[in-house]
């Protein structure tokens, strides 16, 4: 073989190794960041220890791309026999396209409407909780089907007919002739197909996060739900492991199936190696999730009440991703504390936006029994009754928040939400690019820093600064001040680097960008990883925001529920999460301790004449929203 | 002869399933292509397709560009890994496959840490004596990405193809006079159409309606169909999102019937 | 005049992981003439063919073409074609692209590969399925289209490699007059290579017997059959009884525990030979008028004659005859001097020429698992 070749194979493995390496290179760093190394650690795979969801995540993950895997490649070979039997015409046509479709249609609109599906069918049964394992496993069966189908029918048409002939000659059933002497001379394609099937669903997130309902969540999903925040290394320490024990698995793998004449000791050896390694990770796995619960930090004293009376039932928490308090680093892991505390399991899984959880709950797919929105989608879901009324008898922790979060616009009356994080926009920079102290949003349209300039990805946080910038109303009904603000926006358009929202850590940290917008508490995250970040409100106003705790129409366990809101409302619980989130509290029992660590924090905290200057947004008509939506695409477009 | 009742039956498991699981989910598509706000039939939807023309233009040029480039790629290293020894063909057939059970997040995520302006390709660039490049936020980091993260479903079907020809065929165009690159454009080239075929589906379609990879590595700057499908049913406005999806569907349908007519491939397609 | 060699091979040997397939072979072909290599699976005669096509290059020795040495020339610079074994016809090609394809490659002009195509097609008796596809060829055809796209390249040497295996017993005796005559028309170089020894004796001019990577004996067909070199050769090439002998003197040997007379000379006295007597030269008589005596043991009737096997003192003997005996019958065999054949003792002898497992079924079908084998 000629060098270049080699030189070229040689480029080619390094093009397709090189994410990994980067990803196992930064799983060592010491630090969170993913642009500086600052000093070999296994930190992050110690953390993994706590993180019992992620493993759990990875268990789900492995269950469903195996069983989805097995039962479309059961079905597919069936379907392909079928095919393959049936004589050339509409039939056989039909069933080929058909089976094709779900390989041709881009995965949201596949996950999208298996999730319509799945709700209709269960509301034709009568059933709430539409969602589940196993609408999971259908939806993956689903896209799996044609890759298997692909790879076996093109076995049998190259396998000899009178095969079956010839065992049904030699008395076997007709059926008994396809397992003997059929399968075999097909099961390559057979082979194939279920590993294709099992890699495509591994890695699918998009229909497994429209499809899966409360109590099943697969590592994809959680990946993908910490982008309001950041991936965590210990994900990149999880890929790593992943990475490293499947390369050590197929090393395996193919040197027990070398066929080595000299010894044929070797590739027993491999076998069992192989299988001691897989036994080996499944008990690694297993052992992590008890210790990982258990040395999860769950003591805790409580001001409420609380009974075990509904010890055994479950409640189905539907939340941010890294929106809580979960044991890393050992803080106070909330759930598991709620669940020693009560015997009341908690299902809890994450969404990315606002809009997500909406799309799912307005379906009715999933009976989560709490939500947490933010304010104007709270505003949107009380209008379309779409939310509870709480039982504040139960709540009595409810005195702790802060009577600034009472009464506000979205819940006049208190009567739906309980205030969880508090939270305001402001502009974070570079001090060592942007030399001035920056005042105004208008920064962010300079194009003296051209390229260094980040916004939103998302439509109401980006049209809402160039409304600040233009004095507009960030709720304004009128058409015309939307249509300003686009403008403003497409003029920002020439300066800016990127519209992110998770990324901005990175871009931010290691000084890719010098200029952003983001939410008030992550910029402490920004701060620990590059000292040179300084963080300031602009003098034309700003967005706050309140995620608040609501019960869903559809919930099934109202009252563990209110079991469950009063306990986040507990002083130790709220100042866990408080210290773990990162953003304001709304608990006067967190704000006033002394030992808080943002306690009177400027930036958190910020004095009167800043807070009195910001604004929360509202839901708004539909028509105005279907109009900005449109103009946000616009915006992105041009 | 008539195919029996019971063959026919091999049918109804799948037929069943593909009625439930896609033919219904598809209708919904239509039907909420066709609904207004108040419930009723509209063309609208359709209408308002128009002002995204230039999104899906480019959405076409960056797949077919992520494709011809997986394509160039993936031939010539799967045409070589041939002519390896079996046991080193095992082992990299492995190893490509291995890239592929990795989360496509991380593997962008990491993508995003290469490219970045501080990032590691630049400091790498820096340290050689060139000035920093902008990379990301680029068409051709967009287009990186989608070869990256595709380029095995292009690989492995060609791979296949061409490692299942008979080595005879060579010797036998090699006997009449071929040499190396004719050997490989008379009788290789044409007998590995299915894999090319198999492989240029696989690879373009999820391009053509990859949202991920466009946010992550265009910086958010760069818009494709997909972005706007997922925001159409994050939003949720529904009836715009299916009627997108519609015609994609409808666009990527009817190119790949016709691919394949001009590949007149009846093997149906090869994977791995 | 003696004709020219077109092909010679020097001194050659090749190895496949450390296992010796071809071991200092020698051979020269003359220009025009039909040469068959025979031998039995695993003989290294494929190897020879590819050796001369160019698919492989020896560990050692030389290969020449027309005096020249071509060792290293791969195998699309060199003017010789071959007919594979399963025919090795491209898939994706019609029966007349097939035939186009070695002339394409060369950039032919249309008009010339037109032209050319159609003689091939003419000369196989294929006019008119140029459209068709190969996998709707018979198996006939498709062996036609192999040759017709073979000799479109005018090769000056035609490398067939088992061509007729895979063909019916009727086809293939069409097939071999065919491709004889197809020989002669076009006036080349054959080399043809097979295992069925009646094929070899048909066509060739010349056949070559190999075994163990060496040539046991190159010579006509009759050479061939009437002297072969060793054990191995006379058991290969038709039916023989092979007997441990001692020559006493020249035209004078010993064997079966009887002296006979015989027309070989040449070897040491009381020298240890293999004596080859072939079935069909031995007559059965009486017991008392027979030189050996013996029972018949079994008796199978082949149509034009019997075979009969009769054992010698422990020795099973093969006869055929076209007088009928029955099992049990005691007899006695009569051997003219000339039918009795005297061969040097060699590596082979012993292993050759005893019927006493004989069966025609355990032939066929060891020699059907030797074909699985390759």
């Amino acid at each position: 073989m000629s060098i270049l070749r080699k030189i070229f194979i040689a480029l080619m493995l390094v093009f397709l190794y090189a994410p990994l390496l980067v990803m196992t290179f930064f799983s060592f760093n010491s630090s969170s960041s993913t642009s500086v190394f600052e000093g070999f650690s296994l930190k992050w795979y110690e953390q993994l220890l706590y993180d019992s969801e992620s493993i759990s995540a990875l268990q789900n993950t492995l269950i469903l791309a195996v069983l989805s895997a097995v039962i479309a490649t059961v079905l597919g070979t069936v379907a392909a026999v079928g095919i393959y039997k049936t004589k050339k015409g509409i039939l056989k046509t039909t069933m080929t396209t058909v089976t094709n479709i779900p390989m041709m249609t881009p995965e949201i609109v596949t996950g999208v409407s298996l999730m319509l599906l799945f709700v209709f069918m269960a509301s034709l049964v009568g059933k709430k909780e539409a969602l589940g394992f196993g609408t999971v496993l259908c939806a993956h069966i689903t896209f799996n089907l044609p890759y298997v189908i692909l790879n076996v029918l093109p076995k049998l048409k190259q396998t000899d007919s009178h095969l079956s002939e010839a065992a049904e000659d030699l008395g076997c059933t007709p059926i008994k002739a396809f397992l003997k002497v059929v399968l075999p001379a097909i099961y390559p394609g057979i082979f194939t197909g279920f590993i294709m099937s099992f890699t495509l669903s591994l890695d699918d997130f998009v229909i497994s996060y429209f499809t899966s309902g409360t109590a099943f969540q697969t590592l994809p999903i959680r990946i993908y739900s910490m982008t309001k925040k950041t991936v965590k290394p210990t994900m990149y320490a999880l890929s790593t492991i992943i990475f490293l024990t499947v390369l050590i698995l197929l090393i395996l793998v193919n040197l027990s199936k070398s066929e080595n004449k000299k010894s044929k000791l070797r590739p027993r050896l491999m076998k069992i190696a192989s299988v001691a390694v897989c036994v080996a990770i499944v008990t690694a796995m297993t052992g992590v999730s008890i210790i990982s619960r258990n040395l999860k930090n769950t003591s805790i004293g409580v001001v409420g009440e609380y009974d075990r009376e509904l010890a055994g039932t479950t409640l189905n928490v539907y939340n941010w991703g890294e929106y809580i308090s979960d044991g890393t680093d050992d803080t106070l892991d909330v759930n598991s504390a709620f669940e020693k505390l009560t015997g009341i399991k908690v299902n809890y899984s994450y969404f990315e936006s606002n809009e997500e959880m909406y799309a799912k709950i307005k379906a009715g797919s999933s009976a989560y029994d709490i939500i947490i929105p933010s304010d104007y989608m709270i505003h949107r879901m009380i209008k379309e009754n779409m939310l509870k009324k709480l039982d504040f008898s139960k709540i009595s922790n409810y005195s702790y928040i802060d009577e600034g979060y009472k009464n506000l616009y979205f819940d006049p009356d208190n009567e739906y939400s309980v205030p969880y994080n508090v939270g305001m926009v402001g502009l974070i920079y570079n001090s060592k690019i942007v030399t001035e102290k920056p005042d105004s949003w208008e920064i962010l349209f300079d194009s003296r820093y051209a390229g260094n300039i980040l916004t939103f990805n998302n439509s109401r946080d980006a049209f809402g600064i160039a409304q600040f910038a233009l004095g507009l109303d960030v709720n304004s009904s009128n058409k015309e001040d939307w249509a300003k603000a686009a403008n403003k926006l497409i003029e920002q358009n020439k300066v800016l680097q990127a519209r992110v929202m998770d990324e901005v850590f990175n871009k931010m940290e290691s000084g890719n960008a010098a200029l952003a917008p983001y939410y008030a508490g992550d910029f402490y995250t920004m701060k620990d990883a590059n000292d040179d970040l300084e963080f300031v409100y602009p003098k034309e106003g700003t967005n706050i925001f309140v995620d608040s705790v609501c019960v869903p129409q559809t919930a099934q366990n109202y009252d563990a529920a209110m079991m469950y809101i009063n306990f986040l409302l507990e002083p130790e619980v709220a100042l866990a999460n408080a210290e773990y989130i990162c953003y304001a509290s709304p608990n006067t029992s967190v704000i006033n301790n002394e030992e808080y660590s943002f306690k009177d924090d400027p930036i958190l905290y910020p004095p009167e004449e800043i807070k009195s200057n910001t604004q929360y947004y509202h839901d708004l008509d539909p028509e105005i929203r279907d109009y900005y939506e449109s103009l946000w695409t616009k915006v992105r477009i041009s | 002869m008539k195919t029996s009742l019971g063959k026919r039956l091999l049918n109804a498991p799948c037929a069943v399933w593909s009625a439930i699981f896609i033919i219904v989910p598809l209708f919904i598509v239509l039907y909420y292509t066709f609904l207004d706000k108040d419930g009723g039939f509209t063309l609208s939807n359709i209408y308002e397709l128009a002002q995204y023309k230039g999104v899906f233009i480019t959405s076409i040029i960056y797949a077919l560009v992520a494709t011809a480039i997986c394509l160039l790629l993936a031939y010539p290293f799967a045409y070589f890994l041939t002519k390896t020894s079996v046991s080193s063909q095992k082992m990299m057939v492995l190893l490509v496959m291995l890239p592929m059970w990795m989360n496509l997040l991380i593997k962008t995520y990491s993508w995003t840490v290469i490219l970045d302006n501080n990032g590691v390709l630049n400091r790498l660039l820096n340290l050689i004596g060139f000035g920093s490049v902008k990379l990301m936020g680029t068409p051709g980091a967009v287009i990186l990405g989608m070869v990256y993260d595709y380029i095995p479903y292009m690989i492995l079907p060609i791979y296949t193809t061409i490692s299942k020809i008979d080595n005879s065929l060579l010797e036998a165009a090699e006997d009449l006079g071929s040499n190396a690159f004719s050997k490989l454009k008379r009788v290789v080239l044409p007998l590995s159409l299915p894999g090319v075929l198999s492989g240029i589906t696989m690879v373009f379609v999820p391009s053509i309606s990859t949202f991920y990879i466009s946010q992550k590595l265009g910086n958010g700057m760069i818009l494709l169909v997909g972005d706007i499908i997922e925001t159409q049913f994050k939003i949720p406005n529904y009836p715009l999102g299916a009627s997108m999806s519609l015609v994609l569907m409808i666009f990527i349908i009817i190119s790949i019937a016709i691919m394949n007519k001009f590949g007149d491939s009846d093997s149906g397609g090869v994977m791995i | 005049m003696e004709k020219e060699n077109i092909v010679e091979l020097k001194n050659i040997s090749v190895a496949f992981d450390g296992e010796q397939v071809l071991d200092g072979l020698n051979l020269e072909i003359k220009d025009k003439e039909f040469i068959t290599l025979l031998g039995p699976s695993g003989c290294g005669k494929t190897t020879t063919l590819r050796l001369i096509a160019g698919f492989l290059e020896p560990d050692s020795g030389d290969v020449l073409f027309g005096g020249e040495k071509i060792n290293g020339v791969p195998a699309y610079k060199r003017q010789v074609n071959t007919i594979f074994q399963r025919y090795a016809l491209f898939p994706h090609l019609n029966v007349y692209e097939n035939i186009a394809f070695g002339l394409r490659v060369k950039k032919r002009p249309e008009k010339e590969i037109k032209e050319k195509v159609a003689e091939m097609l003419r000369l196989v008796n294929l006019t008119g399925l140029e459209k068709r596809h190969i996998d709707t060829l018979s198996g006939g055809q498709q062996q036609r289209v192999a040759i017709a796209r073979a000799i479109a390249n005018h090769p000056k040497v035609l490398l067939l490699d088992e061509p007729l295996a895979a063909l019916d017993l009727k086809l293939r005796k069409d097939m071999q007059k065919e491709l004889k005559k197809i020989q002669e028309q076009l006036g080349i170089t054959f080399i043809f290579v097979t295992h069925d020894q009646e094929e070899a004796l048909t066509m060739s001019d010349r056949v070559v017997v190999m075994d163990g990577g060496k040539i046991q004996q190159v010579g006509s067909p009759q050479d061939i059959y009437n002297e072969p070199q060793n054990a191995f050769v006379a058991d290969f090439i038709g039916e023989s009884n092979i007997v441990d002998g001692k020559m006493l003197r020249d035209y004078y040997v010993e064997f079966s525990g009887q002296k006979f007379d015989c027309l070989d000379k040449g070897f040491n006295e009381n020298e240890l030979v293999d004596v080859v007597v072939r079935p069909e030269d031995v007559d059965i008589v009486s017991p008392e008028k027979g030189m050996l005596k013996g029972q018949v043991t079994s008796v199978a009737f082949l149509g034009v004659h019997y075979e009969i096997i009769v054992d010698i003192g422990g020795f099973k003997w093969m006869i055929q005859t076209t007088d009928e005996h029955f099992v049990g019958d005691n007899v006695g065999l009569f051997i003219e001097p000339d039918a009795i054949h005297i061969m040097k003792k060699s590596e082979y002898s012993g292993l050759y020429g005893d019927y006493s497992s004989y069966s025609e079924e355990m032939d066929e079908m060891n020699e059907m698992a030797e074909e699985a084998a390759e």
